[in-house]
């Protein structure tokens, strides 16, 4: 059983309570962080979240209308809610192909206990709840674009979260791009100071997908976030994706970005001895280290390869040698060719680490 | 080093070594494979062990029940490189269980796409067989022949016991396009696979997956 992960502020649970208090008997919509629940009658209710809505499912007596805020049933209701839909939508769905739960406007019934404890104690079990969920996928990149750049980064930051991982999943326009791509990147650089483990993943994807709408001129973008250091460690989701900046838009000559060349080339210096590669967290930053230098087509690069051949550890000598010929076909691939400085700089870079 | 049904006895696994799951309604039906994430132990049919899979979502702490067997065998240098190679994408998976949409990590046809297909790529999207074949192709092991011409078609019918399918109204998200059959990579064909001497593994000829090659 999923236990509850969310918990209202108290500031939130006050509001409940005070709606509560206030309008005891009228339809009530109650918000609380990002649900907000409609009452539509006294024993149906429609929960709103970011992806999708619960009606109807909740065998659960209790009195909306109560005045006192510990007896406010609602206010349990509001803290079980959580908890039932991510039991609803991640433990019990994963018992069952994910490619059947899917698409707007499916309807599952779904039998679920759940523990009394998140209820009051008249709640027992759900019975055939039935459980309408809009897909992701059909969020207007309008709406997510306007809410990404519009919501209030300390008062929504766990809307947020939610919204950052959509995005990554999104198709967005040009213009979109041009705006999300530094409130993205902006995000990912306040939360990377956040204790909170669950910050990891938006952080990152953040990095992601802002990484992802750059050009190369504004790659820069991600220097700070290549700073190490920080309770959200950065550096390697940023450092992977310069990389991948520049293999999908090849430079078209050599040493175009010396600034940012140089401090990647800061970084394969401090990696590039066999202790640091004797962790794999670190060999996979040098890696990504030398194969960002090559993308970028910096000369910076080019006494590296000696310096990977005198390590003399064979499995990282071969690993870097087919990153970078997968960056080679990766170039090939591309219908507009590539500029022949920069693929024959790659090439060299093949030949010497190759060389016995 | 032959693949193996583990309910004839158990078998001792290598980190990375792939681990294949039944199909609970199917009889010899594999629907799923996941490379062992543990050390070296001696595993047991239907023990739960220590998986890194796309499952999905891509999970390298995962845990599933193991029922068939097979590996190349990896050497020590190899292992590590899948390490550090998983080591730069893991970023790209954590926590996706909470992440709306987590689904659309899984990709049948082709069994690994990146995504988005064009532009600066975010992440990439596999199959659960997908996932156990780059991983090899890294260390520069290619298991199993993917070119279309290559594999057996696959019905409807076989399609949904493969990926445990009710409702293919969306399998277009996935690759799957139009009526079928299709030629798709089924799970299973991983273990036929790795049911060959490491010479005919690492002699560079993949594996062409044959009809009912889905069953192990």
């Amino acid at each position: 059983m999923t236990k509850n992960s969310i918990s209202p502020s108290m500031h939130d649970k006050h509001k409940l309570g005070q709606q509560a208090q206030s309008k005891p008997k009228e339809k009530m919509r109650l918000q609380w962080g990002p649900y907000s629940i409609l009452e539509l009658t006294q024993d149906e209710r429609v929960v709103y979240f970011s992806g999708g809505k619960v009606f109807r499912g909740l065998d659960v007596s209790g009195d909306i209308q109560s005045d006192s805020l510990d007896e406010v049933k609602g206010a349990a209701l509001a803290n079980a809610i959580p908890g039932l839909l991510r039991a609803l939508l991640t433990e019990h769905i994963r018992g069952t192909s994910p490619l059947d739960w899917d698409i707007e406007d499916l309807s599952v019934d779904i039998e679920y206990p759940i523990d009394s404890d998140l209820l009051s104690d008249e709640a027992e079990h759900i019975e055939d709840c039935a459980v309408t969920v809009e897909d992701a996928s059909n969020w207007d990149p309008d709406r997510l674009t306007d809410m990404l750049i519009n919501l209030n980064a300390d008062r929504d930051w766990s809307q947020l979260r939610d919204l950052i991982l959509l995005a990554e999943d999104t198709d967005f326009t040009p213009e979109q791009s041009a705006l999300l791509a530094p409130r993205l990147l902006d995000l990912a650089t306040r939360f990377r100071e956040s204790h909170d483990p669950q910050d990891e993943p938006p952080v990152w994807s953040a990095i992601r997908t802002g990484a992802s709408m750059l050009y190369p001129d504004e790659a820069d973008r991600l220097l700070p976030l290549l700073e190490p250091g920080h309770p959200i460690e950065t550096s390697l989701v940023a450092l992977k994706m310069l990389g991948r900046i520049f293999e999908a838009q090849p430079p078209n000559e050599i040493d175009q970005y010396p600034i940012l060349a140089g401090k990647v080339r800061g970084i394969a210096d401090l990696l590039l001895n066999r202790y640091a590669i004797s962790s794999t967290q670190s060999a996979a930053m040098a890696q990504l280290a030398i194969y960002a230098l090559a993308a970028m087509a910096s000369n910076k690069i080019l006494d590296l390869v000696q310096v990977v051949r005198d390590l003399n550890v064979t499995w990282f000598r071969r690993q870097t040698f087919h990153e970078l010929a997968e960056l080679r076909d990766y170039w090939n691939d591309r219908p507009t060719g590539v500029a022949p400085e920069p693929q024959q700089l790659l090439e060299r870079i093949l030949r010497e680490i190759q060389a016995e | 080093m032959p693949a193996f049904d583990l309910s004839k006895g158990p078998q001792t696994l290598a980190r990375y070594d792939v681990i294949g799951q039944h199909s609970p309604d199917s009889p010899q039906f594999i629907t799923h494979v996941a490379l062992y994430n543990g050390e070296r132990e001696e595993i047991s049919h239907d023990q739960a062990i220590d998986v890194a899979h796309m499952r999905p979502p891509l999970q390298t702490d995962g845990s599933i029940s193991a029922h068939a067997a097979g590996c190349v065998p990896l050497d020590i240098d190899e292992i590590r490189m899948i390490e550090v190679w998983i080591a730069k994408v893991e970023d790209e998976y954590r926590q996706a269980d909470d992440k709306p949409g987590f689904r659309k990590q899984f990709h049948i046809d082709p069994p690994w796409e990146d995504y988005p297909r064009t532009g600066v790529r975010r992440y990439r999207r596999y199959s659960c067989a997908g996932f156990i074949l780059y991983a090899h192709r890294k260390v520069q092991i290619d298991l199993l022949d993917i070119n279309k011409e290559k594999l057996p078609e696959v019905s409807e019918d076989t399609l949904r016991r493969a990926y445990r399918i009710r409702n293919t109204a969306h399998l277009e998200d996935f690759g799957i396009h139009g009526n079928g059959p299709w030629r798709i990579v089924l799970a299973g064909y991983v273990l036929h696979a790795l049911d060959r001497t490491p010479e005919e593994i690492r002699s560079g000829e993949p594996y062409q997956a044959m009809p009912d090659d889905e069953l192990f």
